[in-house]
């Protein structure tokens, strides 16, 4: 495989973590500067869910060849990702939005 | 592989021979030295040199602040004061710092004879060393900056802070990004292009792994600063309002540039220094590395991960409780990675048999401090308590336990463990003890007691205090601390003087039976001859390794172009490819080097003229020193040992040039990105400025077809060059410069109804504007440059990297100004 490629596998646990992160932020941002609140929740689900099997499809793919070291990495950082994922989106449940 | 490329015995001459060729130049040309053991040393000493003066105008500072109401420093020289001590520590000594350690290590860890770039390390150098320097010595004539390192508008504006002293950081450090940007290239594509035959990533040394995320974050962090700098010195000089709240700008915008650069700088200095460690503690256990897979997977996620951290700076800034709740998670999910690399080393020390040295002691101490630090870190980065403990002594405890923890410590254990790999002796171990136990005394007693007074309520960056508030103990604790560390320092500052000789072939040598490479003999072109690693820890597992690369049995035990060379492998297998001959030294990259400095550095203090000369000085320098480079092709491949016969040059994607050319693409995307950031950040505070009628579309239809129109030449001319037709390739280059130049005169000339002073919008617009002018005007230059070598007869189908070059950046410039007039053009349209 091409150098690209693998590096892109290798991040692309944090690449989805980046993206999900970005999209939040930057919704929930925008939709309060805007007015519209009540677009902030499910906003978040979705991208959360987006995110979620993404990463997941990442770290199924790296986990069937876990022997090898990149696989392994690609699997993991992705696992890693997906735990930020996870962590970040469980705000939305616990504060006030665009308060 | 493991089977030896040159089992029988070398002929005599051919170690004479790679000495002469790598010898360093003498007399008034010693300083034109590039080989990276000299630059490494000279840089890493350049920022050991800043990182006392720095603490100098610490030891004033805590002076001023041992006892009450104190009248020895007033408010002006005291902002001056912890504004170029926190710049100088972070820009002048820890970035610096570690890059100079990846200079001076990588390649005889990659078991490479140099980076790639050695000219290009030279020039980071004393564009720096001569830069910083000066910038320093602004103190002096009262010129230092006083707005703190994170320079907030709307207090370093030019209302409130009138002056030169803002423009000596604002511009200033701009070489600094210039130097650093500089280094990362070098590193990323030394690490991934330079390695031994047989060293996978899988095999690759935690340290290589850190510098390679190190350096990649450099790339994506550094330009968010250089956007920051340029619009707030764009507003200081020319009135343009970015961050005016009267004319629609916003002084948050700064913050979140300067803090999506300075969070992960954190890390930028962090992760070098844990990789560092991961180095020192198997030599110290005598084991390998326990989790290397997980240390590698937490350098990684750390990299990514910190660039989602940058809020927890802003927490007291009023933006939405949700928003904050983001990087509060983010914040605390990043104590995860970090908590794997000191449980690797834990584990790492609990599976051997420790040496308690000094190297081990100082990895002791950074654990104790920098897990204090990380636990301080949680606390802060849980937005409640941070709105408590914001702006006081609370935080300087705790950055100063992740800094000095995370990074001064490890940094001391390197020193102490890397000086018998280029010195003729090894640092004193008993003195070694006692720089150690002044260092860590002092630093706890220094900084343990500023939790309290932060949490007693003493603010941070105030001059003084009056008596009577309960911090007149803690202070004066702190300040004997303070006084204690800096002893450490010194005692260790007088070893150094007393025992650091440099030396290469004659060095004190792998005293600590260490497993890496660069441990092996070796002198001023590296190893003998250039290893297979078959494996993580070589010097362990192939015990002949040392004698065989001394006796010449590995691969290029010669010089076989009778210059200077590396074996150029494949990024991922590392798999030998193609032979890279390298420069050697030359007056060129210093000249464009001072003359960069004393460019940004004279515009400070606005002598615009000879500024420009300066600049110009500097261009010719760059221009001579790229003139020489892409030599004549050999046409024969050449035998590097072993029957393995490689090429001895490469153009395309295989070349080095083409890496180091992709790597700059990726810093011009990530400042576009601050660009674009920053209109659609603009657009969302003040909406009502984005115009409700924009002029027809003509204009941009035309630039936007001359702009396509010119890359499409650029293919025509590359089509040409590839079938041996210069003239047409000639021609169709000069063509697509004339199409750029139109289509830019085009663009510029739609927009002379706006001004760029009367409101942010106008000036991000004219921002864009100017900066496609910006990169046009570079892809001219490159593009003549070529035109001027295929005249001298210096391009053809095989020899074309130059033009290759300019080929690759042409169409990213394209596609790049096709995006600025989407967002100028058609944003507006669309939320109209």
């Amino acid at each position: 495989m091409s150098f690209a490629a693998t590096a892109l596998r290798i991040s692309a646990g944090v690449i989805i973590w980046a993206l999900h992160f970005a999209a939040i932020y930057g919704a929930s941002g925008l939709f309060c500067a805007r007015g519209f609140p009540e677009l902030v929740a499910p906003t978040i689900a979705a991208f959360t869910a987006i995110a979620v099997v993404a990463a997941l499809a990442v770290i199924a793919a790296g986990w069937r060849r876990r022997a090898e070291f990149e696989p392994w990495l690609s699997a993991s950082v992705a696992g890693f990702g997906l735990v930020a994922i996870l962590y970040e989106g469980l705000a939305v449940l616990l504060v006030p939005i665009c308060g | 592989m493991n089977e030896l490329p040159n089992p029988t015995p070398r002929p005599a001459g051919e170690l004479e021979e790679l000495r002469r060729i790598w010898s360093r130049p003498r007399g008034l040309r010693a300083i034109t030295v590039i080989n990276n053991n000299y630059v490494g040393v000279m840089y890493v000493a350049t920022a050991f040199v800043f990182f006392l003066l720095a603490g100098l105008l610490a030891l004033l500072m805590r002076t001023q602040l041992a006892v009450p109401d104190n009248r020895l420093i007033g408010p002006e020289l005291y902002n001056q004061l912890f504004t170029m001590h926190g710049t100088i520590m972070m820009f002048l000594f820890a970035v610096p710092a570690v890059e100079a350690m990846g200079i001076l290590l990588i390649p005889n860890m990659l078991g490479a004879r140099d980076l790639p770039f050695p000219r290009l390390s030279a020039f980071a150098f004393w564009a720096y060393a001569v830069g910083g320097l000066i910038f320093f010595l602004s103190l002096f004539a009262g010129w230092a900056p006083t707005g703190g390192w994170f320079m907030n508008p709307p207090l370093t504006t030019e209302r409130y802070s009138p002056g030169f002293n803002e423009d000596f950081w604002l511009l200033g450090i701009g070489f600094i990004e210039i130097s650093a940007i500089a280094g990362a290239i070098e590193i990323i594509v030394g690490i991934l292009r330079t390695r031994s035959p047989g060293m996978t990533l899988a095999r690759m040394p935690v340290f290589a792994w850190a510098m390679l995320i190190f350096a990649l974050m450099i790339v994506f962090a550094f330009p968010a600063v250089i956007v920051a700098t340029m619009l707030l010195e764009l507003e200081r000089a020319f009135g343009w309002p970015f961050f005016s709240a009267d004319k629609g700008g916003d002084a948050l915008l700064w913050q979140h540039l300067f803090w999506f650069f300075g969070h992960p700088e954190v890390y930028i200095i962090f992760l070098p220094a844990a990789g560092m460690v991961s180095m020192i503690v198997p030599s110290m256990a005598q084991a390998p590395l326990a989790g290397y897979r997980l240390v590698v997977l937490a350098l990684i996620a750390t990299g990514f991960l910190s660039f989602g951290l940058w809020v927890h700076h802003m927490f007291a800034t009023g933006i939405p409780e949700l928003s904050l709740s983001f990087f509060q998670a983010a914040s605390t999910a990043v104590a995860i990675p970090s908590g794997i690399q000191v449980f690797a080393w834990i584990a790492t020390l609990a599976r051997g048999r420790v040496r308690l040295n000094t190297p081990t002691l100082f990895v002791l101490g950074m654990l104790f401090i920098f897990v204090l630090g990380g636990l301080t870190g949680v606390m802060v980065a849980v937005v409640p308590f941070d709105w408590q403990a914001h702006d006081t002594y609370f935080v300087v405890a705790h950055l100063h336990y992740v800094l000095i923890g995370g990074m001064v410590f490890p940094l001391l254990a390197a020193f102490y463990y890397w000086v018998p790999y280029c010195s003729r002796n090894a640092l004193s171990e008993r003195l070694g003890r006692w720089v150690f136990g002044l260092m860590f005394v002092g630093f706890n007693v220094a900084f343990l007691p500023m939790h309290l007074t932060g949490l007693l309520g003493m603010p941070r960056r105030v001059y003084t205090y009056p008596a009577g508030l309960g911090w007149e103990g803690l202070n004066l604790v702190s300040t004997v601390g303070a006084f204690i560390l800096a002893a450490g320092i010194a005692l260790f500052v007088f070893d150094l003087v007393r025992r650091f000789r440099f030396a290469m072939e004659d060095n004190a040598g792998n005293v600590w039976n260490a497993a890496s490479l660069e441990w092996l003999p070796s002198g001023n072109y590296s190893n003998r001859s250039i290893p297979i690693v078959a494996s993580r820890d070589p010097l362990w597992e192939q015990p002949n390794l040392a004698k065989d690369v001394q006796a010449g049995h590995y691969y290029l035990p010669n010089a076989p172009t009778g210059g200077r060379e590396t074996i150029m492998t494949s990024p991922l297998e590392a798999r030998p490819e193609w032979l890279l001959r390298m420069p050697y030294p030359g007056w060129a990259p210093l000249v464009a080097a001072w003359f960069t400095a004393a460019f940004f550095l004279l515009l400070t203090v606005k002598l615009v003229i000879p500024a420009l000369v300066c600049g110009a000085i500097a261009v010719g320098g760059i221009l001579h020193w790229a003139w020489e480079l892409d030599p004549a092709p050999l046409k024969a491949p050449l035998d590097v040992g072993g029957g393995l016969k490689l090429a001895a040059y490469m153009s395309g994607p295989k070349s080095q040039a083409w890496w180091a050319v992709v790597v700059l693409m990726l810093v011009a995307a990530s400042i576009y990105g601050c660009v674009v950031f920053s209109y659609l950040y603009l657009w969302t505070v003040s909406p009502k400025l984005w115009p409700r009628e924009l002029p027809g579309l003509g204009p941009v239809l035309v630039t936007a077809i001359l702009l396509i129109a010119s890359s499409a030449l650029i293919g025509l001319s590359n089509a040409s060059l590839t079938r041996g037709r210069l003239n047409s390739m000639s021609a169709a280059l000069a063509g697509a410069i004339v199409l750029l130049v139109a289509a830019l005169g085009v663009e510029f000339g739609s927009h002379t109804a706006l001004s760029p002073t009367d409101s942010a919008y106008g000036a991000m617009v004219y921002l864009v504007v100017w900066l496609a002018g910006f990169y046009g005007a570079v892809l001219v230059a490159m593009a003549l440059f070529v035109l001027a070598r295929a005249a001298k007869g210096m391009v053809d189908p095989v020899r074309r990297v130059t033009f290759d070059n300019a080929r690759l950046f042409w169409h990213y410039t394209v596609a790049q100004t096709l995006v600025g007039l989407l967002l100028v053009h058609g944003f507006p349209r669309l939320v109209a």
